[in-house]
């Protein structure tokens, strides 16, 4: 019996020594449980699940504390060249070190990391019985190593070693669940864009090597600058492309609304709500702090960005399942990261020093709300998939009464993603479309106060359907009548998953309550001349009269209903209530029959039909596909399975290789 | 002696241009028949002219193995067939004679000179040249029995070029050698036979209908 248990559990004992220290102790702690009180099998399962998440908590926190140092003294934390005995060459040098701007983000990737810890303590129960169970808590913590080394790094080795490592750590989480047929075909699809992207940063990177001779980011700072413009367009090219794959912009997106709902709940939260800032992170360092933007970049990234932006809240109105839904909310919300991107290049080679500043500040405070609502999402999404089971809208409702805490969490992460204003989502759009306002303003004359009009334009739609979107998921899937016997029977998340969602929730609310905080600290993390002081938002002398705006615009929002509403009441006079049975052709009454997912989102599908042009598919993918089938076929012409034209390629190689020889 | 093997690397020169221009199939066996005689011959010669007894066993084999069992295994298939079988070749014969002197041209113009003075190893020459006319058979004949009629003029070409540059490969080797090419033979000819039966063809082009 004991010995059953301690070959059984050695699998993960070794791994575990392998990958964390901490918990080769917990390990060992519970190996001697085992051995001494004769534990069941399921409990030692537990201890080690347990044990696993709660290791990646301590992680997690000390790179949130690693961050936070990181903001004001940027640290060298690690250089050491690899197999100098081999290689002669300096490029596989592990080089770990913060600048301000990754702090940033490496605290965003902590708190996400604790959450998602947390919430997988309880997530987890599902998989458990699965004895791989246990991989998965493995592979989150190696995914939050991979994305905080890529955000560590000093040196292009370093970047892409945690870059490809971080893609392929998520392909496996992807894939996790693939006894479901999608999953696998998800997975794939994933892991191929993922590598054409890749493709494209080594070349960037190669580049950026060839004329600067080295691979340090620190000699990039100071020399990149001085390239020839046309090259650094090129550079600027490549990484747009791969980065833009990894962000899930329009053209490049159709991985992300697949692989996002394939994953499990935690891991889906961790992708969209930091493993996409990553790709943020990088277009920021190379194009604003590396290279001397130029205007038509800002306007490459206005117009995919806005267009992924309106198109992706536009899908996200369409979709029933909840995650797919939240999936293309990322998709829009990445589209608006990157307009204001473009906001702050264009300024930037405008020299408008200001607004770029003030756009770079929205950007970077944008991915931070983002991470923080988006990951709070998925989380709440994930417990109503462990609570009913269902995963679509039109299967859901009623879980207002049966789940709330979910409910709670739902609530302030809809609010926050459609924006309004005490959460945290407001504070980052208003300064997008303070800056996006200030560039249309000032360059009037100029075509590029039209493109930055457009983004406004983009943004404002954008803003709308977000709303439908968010009232849709509340109005559908919490309110009502249960649609399906899971959703009737729907039971609370465990307390572990509980505790990340009230946390997130906490989280989110909190980057909205102190918005003056957080932009001061933005301020470390611009490069030199965007800084700005906050006399030049024109709409305050006093930064700290931000802090105030949420609340005034709360109280404008809530007053000037109650000012409509006693207008009515005024006008119209009380209303008229007539309680009745519903009417339903003389059948009985059910919960399907009350208005759906899908008939909810009817008027804009009706109104916006013309947008569902399958650009992406029809004009590239179909295409490129076609070809590849076409060249297939010319290889078949050669590789035709005649004994006799094989002979003849042998033939013709060996007269041909004879007498070069010769 | 140096005149027996100039007459005997001449014979073969002709029967290799002949095989491959050949009407009928029986013509062809009958030609690799008097091709494997006349290496045979050129071993003899040779072994006469070193002393090594190796060589005289050689030859013998040859004589026994080429010249006689496999044109016999051959001709016994194309008997089973049909006698009047014709060679289907993808091209013209003009053509293919000037390939074949192309071949015996490349031979010639790739064989290295080592620098010993003595020119170029003619019978290297011939013999790649052969290795190339061999693969030609494989390549412009249609017919099975005639690839494996290509197939032995390779091997011949192969062994005469061991014998040119090293008298011969070890004993043993050259023994393996000769039992894999009549396995090899004896497989081609049931596997014609099988194929004419199967398609009523014994063209490889046919085999393409198998395919799924």
């Amino acid at each position: 019996m004991v010995l059953a248990h301690v070959s059984t559990i050695h699998p993960i004992y070794f791994l575990s020594g392998l990958t964390l220290r901490n918990h080769y102790v917990l390990m060992y702690i519970s190996y001697n449980i085992i051995i001494y009180n004769d534990l069941e099998m399921a409990d030692v399962q537990r201890i080690v699940h347990v044990s696993i998440n709660l290791a990646t908590v301590a992680f997690s926190v000390g790179i949130l504390f690693l961050g936070w140092s990181g903001l004001e003294h940027p640290t060298l934390l690690f250089a050491h060249p690899l197999f100098s005995d081999i290689f002669s060459t300096s490029f596989f040098t592990l080089n770990l070190a913060t600048v301000p701007l990754s702090s940033v983000f490496l605290m965003t990737l902590g708190v996400l990391g604790v959450l998602s810890a947390i919430y997988g303590i309880g997530y987890g129960e599902v998989y458990r019985a699965r004895f791989e169970g246990a991989w998965l808590d493995v592979g989150v913590f190696l995914f939050i190593a991979a994305m905080a080394v890529v955000f560590l790094a000093g040196n292009a080795f370093t970047f892409l070693f945690g870059w490809e490592m971080m893609s392929f750590v998520s392909y496996l989480l992807v894939v996790y669940e693939s006894e479901r047929p999608e999953v696998n075909m998800a997975g794939v699809l994933y892991l191929a864009m993922t590598q054409i992207g890749t493709v494209f940063l080594i070349l960037a990177f190669y580049l950026l090597h060839q004329f600067t001779g080295s691979y340090d980011f620190a000699v990039f700072v100071h020399l990149a600058r001085t390239l020839s413009p046309v090259l650094q367009s090129v550079i600027f090219l490549f990484t747009f492309v791969g980065f833009a794959l990894k962000a899930g912009i329009m053209p490049l997106h159709i991985w992300l609304p697949r692989a996002h709902p394939a994953a499990p709940s935690h891991v889906s939260a961790l992708m969209s709500g930091i493993m996409l800032k990553t790709a943020l992170y990088g277009l920021l360092l190379v194009n604003l702090y590396w290279l001397s933007p130029t205007v038509w970049w800002g306007v490459l990234f206005i117009v995919l960005g806005g267009s992924s932006a309106v198109l992706g809240a536009f899908h996200a109105t369409q979709e029933t399942d909840i995650k797919r839904i939240l999936a293309y909310s990322s998709i829009e919300n990445m589209g608006l990261l990157f307009m204001v991107v473009g906001i702050s290049i264009a300024a930037f080679a405008l020299r408008e020093w200001t607004i770029a500043g003030v756009a770079l500040c929205a950007t970077i405070y944008q991915a931070m709300n983002h991470a923080a609502f988006k990951s709070l999402l998925f989380h709440a999404a994930g417990s109503m998939i462990h609570g009913t089971h269902e995963r679509s809208l039109n299967f859901l409702g009623g879980l207002l009464r049966r789940m709330p805490y979910t409910s709670i969490a739902m609530a302030v992460g809809l609010l926050s993603v459609a924006a309004v204003p005490p959460f945290n989502g407001f504070m980052s759009e208003w300064l997008v479309f303070l800056a996006s306002a200030d560039l249309a303003r000032t360059n009037l004359h100029n075509v590029v106060g039209l493109f930055a009009a457009i983004a406004l334009f983009a943004l404002l739609f954008t803003g709308a359907l977000v709303a439908l979107m968010a009232a849709r998921i509340f109005g559908v899937g919490f309110q009502g009548e249960g649609r399906s016997p899971g959703a009737r029977a729907a039971h609370e998340a465990p307390f572990a998953m509980r505790l990340s969602l009230l946390m997130g929730a906490l989280y989110a609310l909190l980057l909205g309550l102190f918005p003056a905080f957080i932009v001061n600290a933005l301020q470390l993390t611009l490069p030199e001349p965007l800084r700005f002081s906050p006399v030049h938002l024109w709409y305050t002398g006093n930064l700290f009269a931000i802090s105030k705006l949420p609340f005034i615009l709360l109280f404008l929002l809530v007053g000037g209903g109650f000012f409509v509403f006693l207008l009515l009441r005024l006008f119209i006079g009380k209303e008229q209530r007539h309680i009745a049975p519903t009417w339903t052709c003389g059948g009985e009454r059910m919960a399907f029959m009350s208005y759906s997912a899908t008939g909810f989102s009817q008027p804009v599908a009706r109104t916006f039909r013309s947008l569902m042009i399958p650009v992406a598919r029809g004009y590239m993918y179909r295409p490129a596909w076609d070809f590849v089938l076409k060249t297939a076929q010319y290889f078949r012409r050669i590789q035709n399975g005649s004994v006799r034209s094989y002979l003849v390629y042998l033939f013709v190689t060996v007269i041909v290789l004879l007498i070069v020889v010769r | 002696m140096d005149f027996w093997l100039d007459v005997t690397a001449m014979a073969l020169m002709v029967s290799t241009s002949w095989i491959i221009a050949i009407r009928y199939i029986l013509s062809g066996i009958k030609w690799l028949s008097f091709q494997s005689f006349m290496l045979s011959l050129l071993t003899a010669v040779l072994a006469i002219e070193t002393g090594r007894t190796d060589l005289f066993v050689i030859a013998a084999i040859t004589l026994a193995v080429k010249a006689i069992a496999i044109p016999y295994i051959l001709y016994r298939t194309l008997k089973a067939v049909g006698i009047d079988r014709q060679a289907e070749k993808s091209f013209g014969r003009d053509r293919l004679i000037i390939a074949v002197l192309a071949m015996w041209a490349i031979g010639y113009y790739v064989t290295p000179d080592l620098g010993l003075g003595s020119g170029h190893n003619l019978y290297l020459s011939i013999s790649i040249g052969m290795l190339l006319s061999g693969v030609l058979i494989m390549i412009t004949h249609n017919k099975a029995l005639m690839q494996g009629v290509g197939l032995i003029v390779i091997e011949n070409s192969l062994f005469l070029a061991a014998l040119s540059t090293s008298f011969g490969m070890p004993f043993l080797v050259d023994i393996g050698i000769f039992l894999d090419v009549l396995v090899v033979v004896v497989l081609i000819a049931a596997l014609s036979f099988r194929m004419d039966e199967l398609l009523s063809s014994m063209s490889i082009e046919k085999l393409r209908r198998l395919k799924g």
